[in-house]
Parts: structure tokens; sequence; C-alpha cells
């Protein structure tokens, strides 16, 4: 099993602030610097209720469905 | 990346040896619980709500350090749902089935298969699958649907794989040849009709007309009707009872829970 750090669904507005984002009225993750709305590693915008983490590679944001699941188990982990 | 760093949040850590420190995981929880901290042989967990202010920022700090540093920064959930997936995926017949199909189905259709053989692996442990479906259909359109479908049904196993097996037998074969079959298959399945939650009882008449159409054309003397959940099963039963085909035509209904399969043979 490999090393991580989780967490609960109810912390994840603190991660994204300690990663510099917040959230919009949209509910959709924007950057504080630029104020553009981040994406995910397919080029969506995401959505906090769809917020499933950070990785490596300049920081990719996560969503929880299953094919960003794929890519991420893919890329691996 | 090491967890040294907590030792200093968590004093009681510090008679803990570093080594096995390194090698658990970090789990950020929230619940109501007093204990601030639980280890058990592979995770520590830190109950956010019993932190003080000074320490949940110290955590956040290094956060941003942990993913700089390689590791993956992950909702309970999503890490979960990603061990169930390797797990799932790695089972024999899914292993076998996409080493398989590697390189003789279209690249862009490869990571539809690994989502819908993990659909279909929820499926058969008795989990709640619509939303998966729904995310495979939003990603992948049409074809996402189509191919989660056929998997589902197994239809990789009874059809894709039979027709490649038989076609790659013959002496004028080629790779591109079996590729126009498969389109076929994945597009407009003859063989099957699955039934979804937004089909009405007509809807499901009409398709049946087509699907009749293309078996003449195909030469198939047999199709299945597929329905999961009881809406679905009983519009099918309603439908069935009911349905007029030219020509002579043999049912037979296999009913399981709430999944229904019926099989009509044209003759």
């Amino acid at each position: 099993m490999k090393k991580v750090f989780t967490f609960h669904k109810s912390i994840g507005f603190n991660i994204l602030s300690a990663f510099g984002k917040r959230i919009d009225g949209d509910g959709l993750i924007v950057d504080n610097k630029t104020g553009e709305r981040i994406l995910s590693r397919n080029g969506e915008e995401v959505n906090i209720k769809e917020f499933a983490g950070i990785t490596k590679g300049s920081e990719i944001y996560l969503k929880s469905d299953i094919p960003s699941l794929i890519e991420f188990v893919e890329s691996g982990r | 990346m090491n967890w040294e760093w907590l030792k200093g949040l968590f004093p009681a850590l510090k008679s803990v040896n570093l080594r096995l420190l390194n090698n658990i995981s970090v789990s950020l929880f929230s619940n109501n619980a007093k204990a601030t901290y639980i280890v058990d042989s592979r995770t520590l967990n830190v109950n956010w709500n019993q932190l003080t202010e000074k320490e949940k920022q110290t955590i956040l700090r290094r956060a941003p350090k942990l993913v700089n540093r390689g590791m993956p920064v992950l909702e309970e959930d999503f890490n979960s749902k990603a061990d169930d997936y390797v797990a799932k995926i790695g089972e024999s017949d899914n292993d076998e089935l996409l080493n398989y199909f590697k390189e003789k189905i279209p690249l862009e259709d490869f990571p539809i298969l690994k989502a819908s053989l993990y659909l279909r692996s929820v499926l058969r442990n008795g989990g709640e699958t619509r939303g998966l479906k729904e995310e495979i259909s939003r990603r992948y359109g049409l074809r996402g649907r189509n191919i989660s479908n056929l998997c589902s049904a197994g239809y990789f196993e009874s059809w894709v794989r039979p027709a490649y097996e038989e076609m790659s037998k013959l002496p004028k074969f080629t790779p591109e040849s079996f590729l126009k079959v498969y389109e076929e298959i994945v597009l407009n399945y003859p063989f099957a009709l699955f039934v979804h939650h937004e089909m009405s009882g007509k809807d499901i008449e009409e398709s049946i007309s087509k699907k009749i159409d293309l078996m003449r054309k195909y030469g198939i003397s047999e199709f299945n009707i597929h329905g999961i959940g009881g809406e679905n099963v009983e519009k099918i039963k309603k439908v069935i009872e009911n349905l007029k085909i030219k020509g002579r035509l043999k049912k037979s209904v296999k009913e399981e829970g709430n999944i229904i399969v019926v099989k009509l043979i044209l003759s």
C-alpha cells in the first residue's frame, strides 16, 4: 500500500487555502493570485463538491469521477 | 518525504521509531471523538476537530511541500476508491481481458474499457453503479455509455472476443477489418438492447423493432434485452407481454432480483 496524506471531505476548503486557492460564487476553485479558475488534468473546471485532492506535476487538481481516478492511478499516483 | 515534523506536534510520537513512522500514511479525519490522534499499523489518524489553530496551520503549511515532493494529498473517499479500483482491475478476469484487447481496440477506448470493467466489478459485488455509469457517459459520451453497457453484460467476452478470434483465422485478416466490425458492435450492438430509466414503453418497442431490422441485416438470430432496477424490469416485462413482431419469435425471460435479461429468438 502506498504512503499517502488524506483528508476528510469537510477539510477540503482548508487544504485548498493552504495551496492559495479559494471558492468562487459558483462553487468553483479559483487561484487567489490570478483570480483564474483552476482546471483539472482534462481541462475541466473543478467544483469544490467534486474536489478529490492534489497531486504532483506542478499541482494537478483532481476531480472525483471515475475517469479522473483512473488517470490518477495510471499516472503512477 | 518523512513525517519527522509530526513529532513536534504530537509529543507521544517521539517514542515511535522513525522508520516505522515514515512508512505509515497520515489521515486527517473529522469527528467528535476526544482523541487527538490514533496510530494503527498503517496510518496516523489525526482528529482535525481536536487540533489547536496553531497545530492546524503547521499541518496545512506542510501540504504543498508534500505535493512538491511527490506525495499526493487526497480526499479520503477518493483514496479508498483508488485502492478499490486497483484491487478490482487487477482481478484475474479483468486483467486477462485487458491484456487480450490491448492494441486490438482503439487506444482511446482502453480507459473506457477499464472504467467499464471497474463498474462491472462493483455491480457484481452488489454495489451502486448509476453514478459510475453517469461519470463514464459524461466524459466519453455515447461511446462510453455503449462500451460500459456491453462490458457490464459480458459482451466483450461473448461477442467481441469471439468475433476477433474467428476473423483472425481468415487468410485475408487485417486489424483494420476487425476494427470495422468492432465499430459496428460498439455503435449499434445489433444483438442487444439496454433499457435505461429514461426510456418509455414506446421507446423500448421502437428500439426492439430497429434492432430486429439490424438482426435481419446481419443474419443474427437472437438478441437480449437487458434491464437493471425495478422500474426498468417492470417496463420490459410489460412491453414483452404485448410485443407483436412479424414472423416467429421465441422469448425466454431470466430474472434475478432487480436484473432482467429477455432473450428473443427469431426463426
